[in-house]
């Protein structure tokens, strides 16, 4: 397989081909850390598409110090952190809809019963609400590192700071949701919901 | 350790980020501490939970919207790439108008004045060529005064843009494919010996050079020879910088030896690169044992295993950087040599330069006598006054002595 630098490259030779490879490797990545991050799906197609127009846009100033992946994902916190904090308000409003019906994605395939099911799309969305009324900081490095499954130099790189913060602030961060997962205890920690 | 300690440990406990002691410690105190125990599962099951959801899928139409959304931005902006790209394109034309520049100036000088002119210009050109090499290297610093830049790109890339445009929509050829696996790493040196005026002299304006495309000297040192006094330098310049400095350091004097190699490491770093990506899988994989190891015993031999790869890991990183550093900065070896003094080529005198000798002095000489009857033709006008007043006292003396004393 060709690597990201080497399509990098390509890229500024004017090969728009080799950034639709790009867009194809990422896409997947990139849209579920900003869905994870803004809880909305709609808002995460269109941030997925701002993250990779301003990769292409700052390509030139890549220099391979981290990976492209890395890279890629600094620019899409940077992102998010840009549209969080400008629209916060209406974050606010859509976290408290409890319902949205963007529910059939968390489906799980296996052939459970219709009951479980349900509570499975319970458990989830309710999940995703915790995550998402986590700090910004907090709530970026549980996606980063449970979800996107980073390692924690990787975080320290997207993120742009020290080692020892990350291991701090993704302590503290699972702590949090750990508080905010027991007020729902029953729900969450009933044996029969996440192992079966 | 106390709960506090412990708590605050839980996390990089699970994420196998302690070490052999710090587990054996934790291990202990939570099969005694049920309050430990129950904050430790608790945060096993939150991460375990969150790692289990599952990933959305992706609207069918983002890469099409995406593709659609970049499609505004311009050639120039991606093409641009790093600093060498910039060098290489921009760079170098703008030095190549500056050294026409240079030209036109020392000609236009040496046409109007004859004799002056090319030694009182001579540091303007240098001033002009030195500003040009300055504008390039700026193309060389990081981002953010990389990002005042554009400016200066915009009018040679617009140059290359037919032809970044024509590649654009191609679709890759099996070259391009070839291609994509050569972004080529490649080690420049370069020797040089040259002959200056002044060691002192040149050796400033070398290290000034140096400064001025951010490079450094690595080494140097005085050499006295018999036929004159030398010195060698190690310089490292930014490879970008590289074919500009050799330019500019040809300046100092009269290039003797010059030689350039530029060493292909690709290879060995690909290589380096894949077992170190291996070897840190492989430390990841360690890890996660290690999370899951129960007993001591497992404990010490993960551990073990674990402390050799991540030497290996180190060792090979610290090729890698060696490597980067070698290709990202180039090293050129330049010894400096005074030129003997003319006393050595007065002891052998050829023809030529005694028939030049001869001209001179005869020339000399023919000057001397210009000069001395300038002189005296100056004398004369000079005193012509006084001579007119000396001959008219003389004139009425002689009337005076005729007139009266004969009589
Ligand atoms: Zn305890």
């Amino acid at each position: 397989m060709v690597t990201d630098e080497a399509l990098v490259q390509q890229c500024r030779n004017g090969n728009k081909e080799a950034f639709a490879i790009l867009v194809e490797r990422y896409q997947d990545k990139i849209y579920n850390l900003t869905y994870r991050l803004v809880s909305n799906r709609e808002d995460a197609a269109d941030l997925t598409q701002e993250v990779f127009y301003r990769a292409l846009l700052k390509l030139s100033s890549f220099r391979g110090e981290a990976s492209f992946a890395t890279w890629l994902y600094r620019i899409a916190t940077n992102v998010c952190y840009d549209q969080i904090r400008g629209q916060k308000n209406r974050h606010l409003v859509s976290l408290n809809s409890a319902w949205p019906d963007e529910l059939s994605p968390e489906l799980p395939d296996q052939g459970a019963g219709p009951a479980e099911v349900c509570l499975k799309r319970v458990v989830f969305q309710r999940l995703q609400e915790a995550i998402a009324a986590l700090p910004l900081e907090q709530r970026t490095v549980i996606v980063l590192r449970e979800i996107q499954g980073l390692s924690y130099e990787e975080i320290a790189q997207v993120l742009q700071c020290s080692l020892g913060t990350v291991k701090s602030r993704l302590s503290r961060a699972r702590q949090a949701l750990r508080d905010k997962l027991m007020s729902e205890r029953e729900l969450f920690f009933a044996e029969n919901v996440y192992n079966g | 350790m106390e709960c506090k300690a412990v708590q605050e440990k839980l996390s990089l406990y699970l994420d196998g980020e302690l070490s052999i002691s710090d587990i054996k410690l934790i291990d202990e105190h939570t099969k005694m501490c049920t309050a430990c125990r129950e904050e430790l599962s608790s945060l096993e099951e939150t991460v375990n939970l969150v790692r289990s959801l599952e990933p959305v899928d992706v609207p069918p139409d983002l890469k099409d919207k995406i593709m659609e959304r970049v499609k505004t931005v311009g050639d120039s902006n991606i093409a641009a790439s790093r600093w060498q790209h910039a060098w290489n394109r921009w760079g170098r034309a703008f030095s190549s108008v500056a050294a026409i520049l240079v030209a036109a100036v020392l000609i236009g000088k040496a046409v109007s004045g004859p004799g002056f002119g090319l030694k009182s210009q001579a540091p303007a050109a240098d001033e002009a060529l030195k500003y040009a090499g300055a504008k390039s290297a700026d193309s060389a610093m990081p981002e953010e005064q990389y990002q005042a830049a554009p400016r200066l790109m915009q009018q040679p890339m617009s140059l290359n843009k037919a032809e970044a445009e024509s590649g654009w929509d191609q679709r890759p050829t099996e070259a391009d494919t070839r291609n994509l696996l050569m972004a080529r790493k490649v080690i420049q040196t370069a020797h040089l010996t040259i002959q200056v005026e002044k060691i002192d002299i040149a050796a400033d304006q070398l290290q000034q050079l140096v400064k001025e495309y951010h490079g450094f000297i690595q080494n140097s040192n005085m050499l006295r020879q018999e036929i004159g006094r030398g010195a060698h330098f190690a310089l490292r310049v930014p490879s970008p910088n590289f074919d500009e400095v050799l330019i500019q350091l040809e300046k100092l004097g009269d290039v003797q030896e010059k030689g350039t190699t530029g060493q292909d490491i690709t290879e060995e770093y690909v290589d380096v690169d894949a077992r170190c990506r291996n070897l840190s899988r492989q430390e990841e994989r360690l890890l996660t044992i290690l999370s899951q190891a129960s007993t001591v015993e497992d404990i010490l031999k993960v551990e073990e295993q674990l402390e050799r790869v991540r030497g290996e890991i180190e060792t090979l990183t610290g090729r890698l950087r060696y490597l980067d550093n070698q290709v990202e900065l180039a090293t050129i070896n330049v010894e400096l040599r005074e030129r003997p003094h003319s006393v050595t080529a007065l002891q052998f005198p050829n023809s030529k330069d005694l028939g030049a000798r001869l001209t001179q002095a005869l020339t000399s000489s023919i000057n001397l006598l210009f000069s001395l009857a300038s002189n005296a033709v100056v004398w004369i006008v000079t005193a012509l006054p006084f001579l007119a007043v000396v001959g008219i006292i003389a004139a009425v003396a002689g009337w005076l002595w005729r007139h009266f004393i004969r009589r």
